[in-house]
């Protein structure tokens, strides 16, 4: 009765994840409860991973490539990371954590740490052994993220701390000082190790990576719930109140600001001199470094996940739309295919 | 944001939010309190349709009104048509009882939007928070707000966070109050029937039987957050009736059989 009644507010449904790999041949879509493997240059389904489709399964995270290819690893709502073979589409091995799986894995040489709603970080083997695990105090929405040569791992989580722990066996190196907002996006590293991380106190952090106490600040309009991409010596990131920005990582200040049609859920793409994002109406934005709207392209549905650039495709994965993998060209004026799974 | 936002769910997540601010970071017992604030805002439509309620049963247990069930017993466009003679006789309006549970409908949905909204426990749960909070809400603080009471995980199932297991099969506490409470509810609140063969009474019975059932198998498989709040709800239910001194405990007592006449 109540169920019947209610809306789809509390409803549990994920929205879509996407990756392609690095020779830009195959796309992966986490969408509804199945991944599927498409080909980039014609659009066509190569496999489908579950064969029928499981309600039990929902996705959030982007798949996700193990650096030598041999493995597609996909965090779950149902609590597990599936390990899929990205030729075959085959399981490979999954592992359990004791709730949903919002965020992608972080996925290094040897090892993969997923983040879950347990409040825990997870650090597992290729084969998906534990090798260690480590609670922080609320639930953890961010992919994690490293630097090459801290021998470190950083976990922001949503108790608005970030923690940092030795990659190897997981202990607790540093835990920063109050942010004073959750962080659900993963931070990026500038040159020097500084950390840049939004948060919902309207903020973008800069970090230092010795004892991750905060440098700087920036005062966004609202929450900052997609982790910055960085390039060139500045962030480009998003926000709640559908502002863009710009801002230099030596003192965060503003280089530009431009206004979207709506929310800003997640990371951009950056591509030559494009700057690459999804609004969570039904647009994808492309934006010159210097801040001028380059096209703004209609997909349809709504776009909650990061676009990727595979090669000279421009791959944007709409929630709720009929296809929910649309592949453009760069300049966003030529829709190349539209991905329909087959019942 | 639409209407239904504007004017239920809006209002409620953010008193929710607000009360779990005010007392100390706690979603069960900003739950409890919550729901005594809405009992107790309700309070009028509960009385009035009590008083309702009342007068139809006097109403249908007196003698003319029972000539008539008798006089037009195979006549039922006849029986309606005197039945509504002698409301309008009386002034009663028969549809009054039921209006105030109409009303207080809304508020049950939007009590478990509320809920499932406040708990976030998936993006979109949240993204759609961050819209429907007020200013004076302070959210960075509070985000991500503290779901755990006793044993449970407010925003989940209670099977997920079982307090008690046989092998696999988690006990569902909250399950078991929710249809216990439910069913205390309604039989104490079912006047006895004065009529032998009474429909209506027959239909009650019945409904003290399926809506235990119902609101335990909706319970088990939402978010143990509601269950929580049907458990208060039914409690506070009970002791408002009792109060205003309609509770029929002679219901729980077992009925003595009739002995068939030879």
């Amino acid at each position: 009765m109540l169920s019947a009644c209610s809306s789809t507010i509390y409803a549990s449904t994920g929205w879509q994840g996407l990756t392609a790999n690095p020779d830009a041949s195959t796309a992966y879509l986490a969408a509804g409860s199945q991944v599927y493997a498409v080909d980039v240059n014609t659009g066509s389904e190569k496999w489908r991973y579950p064969q029928s489709a499981n309600s039990r399964i929902n996705f959030y995270a982007n798949p996700v490539l193990t650096l030598d290819g041999q493995q597609l690893l996909v965090a779950s709502y149902d609590s597990y990371l599936y390990s899929i073979d990205p030729s075959t589409g085959t399981q490979k091995w999954s592992y359990k954590t004791s709730n949903r799986l919002i965020a992608a894995p972080l996925v290094t040489q040897d090892m993969i740490y997923q983040p879950s709603s347990d409040h825990s970080i997870y650090a597992l083997n290729l084969s998906g052994t534990l090798v260690w695990k480590a609670k922080t105090g609320a639930p953890i929405w961010a992919t994690p993220t490293v630097t090459p040569d801290c021998g470190c791992v950083y976990v922001p989580s949503m108790d608005h701390y970030i923690y940092k722990y030795n990659a190897a066996d997981g202990t607790l190196l540093v835990k920063s000082e109050n942010l004073g907002g959750a962080v659900v996006g993963t931070p990026a590293i500038g040159t020097d190790g500084t950390l840049y991380v939004g948060t919902f106190n309207k903020e973008m952090l800069a970090l230092d990576p010795t004892n991750l106490s905060i440098k700087l600040r920036y005062s966004t309009q609202d929450w900052v719930w997609g982790g910055p991409a960085l390039y060139n010596d500045v962030i480009y990131f998003g926000d709640l109140s559908s502002s863009f920005y710009a801002l230099k990582t030596a003192d965060l200040t503003a280089n530009w600001r431009i206004q979207a049609n709506h929310s800003i859920v997640s990371t951009p793409a950056v591509s030559g001199e494009n700057i690459y994002f999804a609004t969570e109406s039904d647009t994808i934005y492309i934006v010159s470094t210097t801040g001028s709207v380059v096209n703004q392209k209609v997909i349809g549905g709504v776009v909650y996940s990061s676009p990727v650039i595979a090669g000279n495709t421009l791959l944007v994965a709409p929630t709720g739309n009929s296809s929910p993998l649309v592949a453009l060209s760069l300049d966003g004026n030529t829709q190349k295919w539209l991905f329909t799974p087959s019942k | 944001m639409n209407i239904w936002n504007t004017i239920i769910l809006g209002p409620m997540v953010n008193i929710l939010i607000w009360i779990y601010n005010l007392v100390f970071h706690n979603f069960g017992i900003a739950i409890v309190i919550f729901t005594i604030i809405i009992r107790l805002i309700t309070y009028p439509l509960t009385a009035q349709q009590l008083k309702s309620t009342k007068r139809m049963q006097e109403l249908t247990s007196s003698k003319k009104y029972q000539e008539i069930q008798k006089k037009y017993k195979d006549d039922r466009e006849k029986l309606a048509q005197e039945q509504m003679k002698l409301y309008q006789e009386l002034g009663i309006n028969p549809f009054s009882s039921c209006l105030p549970t109409i009303i207080q409908f809304p508020i049950m949905i939007g009590l478990y939007q509320a809920i499932s909204l406040a708990m976030a426990s998936a993006p979109i749960q949240l993204l759609n928070l961050s819209q429907n909070l007020y200013t004076f809400i302070p959210a960075a603080a509070l985000i991500p707000l503290n779901s755990k009471f006793l044993w449970m995980n407010l925003g989940l199932p209670e099977i997920a966070t079982p307090l008690i297991s046989i092998g696999t099969f988690a006990i569902p506490i909250l399950t078991i109050l929710v249809v216990l409470t439910t069913w205390l509810q309604s039989k104490l609140m079912t006047p006895p029937s004065t009529t032998p063969g009474d429909q209506g009474a027959a239909m009650s019975n019945m409904m003290t039987l399926s809506m235990p059932v119902l609101m335990g198998f909706i319970a088990y498989s939402l978010s143990s957050g509601l269950a929580l709040y049907f458990i208060i709800s039914n409690i506070l239910g009970i002791a408002q009736y009792a109060l205003m001194g309609n509770v029929h405990w002679s219901n729980l007592l077992p009925k003595r059989k009739v002995a068939k006449a030879k």
